[in-house]
């Protein structure tokens, strides 16, 4: 049976009581993920109550399915268990060099062993025809020129980056197409390193006056990236390694979990105080422009995301009664400025915060989050400065990171350079 | 008498009569008019295109007959031009099945004509779009062949790019 049917495959269906319990599992897995660690164990608390083996029950009914509707989007490979020795001595330059002169193939369906004869026979129903060894050759559009694919893919580039990765991973010759060829990175390189807002250009920017010219030979960090590229071995790929950037299509997340120990209640015999988890979450978001917004937020990110805009002022817009906006003060997204060191430290001032006598500024650092490169910014500093006409004015006041977790970059979709 | 016409003709030797105006939306066409007449066109021109067939030449020249009087401005930088959506006049016109659309972008790219090149190539990358790996070896009928160790180590050390 290939999808559409229900969830629980061949089993008997889930009793009501079963039902329920999978239901808090479900919901209990949610919250975890999204960091709430008080809800997610009230949650299993209630599954567990209900059927002490609803993690096997879990596994048996909704993995399996997970499972399936990935490798319907991943292909043959996604399950697969791989030989981790082997693809740590995979060079992976080399090996999509190598692609170079592939062809894709069309799928036979009479020596394919990935495809199940479910497979064969839905997509032979789809245009009616019955001739099961009819072998269709590929699309005609494989054969265009590299030339005109690489064009295509540049388009893919710009305007759904993800499409240009899921293409390059269908076969060999895309990988080719895609990711062995130096045009598409330096696509790339001209997407990123032009709009990042350079800490050391800020200061010859800033000096500019109304209507004068940049004079762009004195700019430390060059916009022409071809300047740049010699100190990245000449290749476009190593400079987007290896070249620190602040990322715009999405914001960076930080969930922060702490523990706060509350009283006993009154002639409770209790050995221990109750603990109360706490969850919060910061969010950063930057425009090439050199705008930031900032969020300090109990509310979780499907909630914030949506409202995490440049000309918003809330996350969680509401009008009162006379038509007068209402903003509370944790719902209030702050705007400030951004920029980046070409070593990669981030620097945001937020003027306007939540002290009207304080200039807030946060230093982090662009790191790599495993092999997710650029994405984490780890906190260096957070301090405030007293604002002019302000006792101590121009202290420097900092404030505690230890507590502080690191940022994570989190892509969305919706999100533009500019909305 | 009439004015002189720019006589195209297909590989099959079929010739397609086209004012100049409609017939210059090829930059290579216009290029060989231009060279060969420098002081305008007295008589009728024959261009052959041989690798050209009757059924996507006369596709193409529908084009041109329906752009004749658009200017596209070649002076927009790359990028938007690469991210503007397809027109819908071209959206529509372009619907037709795979072979016919490799068919028009081929031949919009030896007639060098660059506004059309570009709505195919767009049409092609909105049929990438949104769609997962495999949903794309479907519609290219192509087969995954790579290695489970070979996908793994090209998706860890790619994928993140893909964020920006």
């Amino acid at each position: 049976m290939s999808g559409g049917t229900s969830i629980l495959g061949n089993a008997e269906p889930l009793s009501d009581k079963d039902q329920e319990a999978i239901t808090w599992f479900r919901k209990a897995i949610d919250k975890e993920s999204h960091g709430m660690m008080s809800d997610a164990v009230e949650y299993y608390r209630k599954a567990f109550k209900i059927n002490e083996q609803v993690d096997a029950l879990y596994r048996a009914k909704d993995v399996p399915h997970t499972a399936k509707k990935l490798e319907a989007e991943g292909g043959k490979n996604t399950l697969k268990k791989v030989d981790e020795e082997l693809v740590k001595r995979i060079n992976v330059d080399t090996l999509l060099l190598s692609f170079r002169d592939i062809e894709a193939k069309a799928p036979n369906p009479l020596e394919d062993e990935s495809s199940d004869l479910t497979i064969k026979f839905a997509n032979l129903g789809v245009d009616g025809h019955e001739e099961v060894a009819d072998v269709k050759p590929v699309s005609p559009l494989v054969h265009l020129p590299n030339d005109i694919w690489i064009h295509i893919l540049e388009i893919l580039l710009i305007t759904s980056p993800e499409s240009w990765f899921s293409f390059a991973i269908t076969c060999k010759k895309h990988a080719y197409l895609g990711l062995g060829t130096s045009d598409l990175w330096r696509k790339l390189c001209y997407l990123v390193y032009p709009s990042q807002v350079y800490e050391e250009n800020k200061m010859i920017t800033d000096r500019l006056g109304v209507g004068e010219e940049l004079d762009e030979s004195a700019l430390p960090v060059p916009l022409n990236q071809l300047e740049i590229l010699p100190q990245y071995n000449n290749s476009w790929k190593f400079m987007l390694n290896n070249r620190p950037f602040v990322k715009f299509l999405g914001c960076y997340i930080s969930v922060v979990n702490y523990y706060s120990e509350g009283g006993k209640a009154e002639f409770s015999n209790s050995w221990s105080n109750p603990v109360r988890t706490i969850t919060y979450y910061r969010y950063l978001r930057f425009y090439p422009d050199g705008t930031c917004v900032k969020v300090l937020s109990a509310s979780e990110p499907n909630k914030v995301i949506p409202h995490l805009l440049k000309h918003s002022k809330s996350i969680a817009p509401t009008i009162d009664l006379t038509g007068v906006p209402q903003i509370k003060e944790s719902q209030r997204i702050y705007h400030g400025r951004w920029t980046v060191s070409s070593d990669g430290e981030v620097h945001v001032v937020i003027e306007n915060g939540s002290a009207a006598y304080y200039v807030f500024h946060y230093h982090f650092q662009v790191k790599s989050l495993a092999i997710f490169k650029h994405s984490k910014l780890s906190w260096v500093k957070y301090y405030a400065v007293k604002k002019e006409g302000h006792d101590d004015e121009g202290e420097e006041n900092p404030f505690a990171i230890r507590n502080e977790k690191p940022f994570k970059f989190l892509r969305v979709r919706s999100y533009t350079t500019t909305n | 008498m009439s004015s002189p016409k720019v006589i195209i003709i297909s590989s099959e030797d079929e010739r397609f009569p086209v004012d100049p105006k409609v017939a210059e939306k090829s930059v290579l066409i216009k290029n060989m008019i231009n060279d060969l007449n420098p002081d305008g066109l007295t008589e009728d021109f024959e261009i052959p295109t041989p690798n050209v067939r009757a059924n996507v030449l006369s596709k193409v020249l529908e084009w041109c007959e329906h752009h004749k009087n658009t200017t596209f401005h070649e002076e927009e930088d790359d990028d938007t031009k690469k991210t503007t959506p397809v027109e819908e006049w071209d959206k529509n016109f372009l619907k037709v099945d795979q072979e016919m659309l490799y068919d028009i972008i081929m031949a919009a790219n030896y007639l060098n004509i660059t506004p059309l090149m570009i709505s195919g190539c767009k049409v092609v990358a909105e049929m990438i779009k949104s769609k997962s790996p495999e949903e794309l070896r479907k519609t290219f009928n192509i087969v995954n062949d790579f290695t489970p160790e070979e996908e793994a180590a090209i998706r860890r050390e790619n994928e993140w790019a893909e964020d920006r």
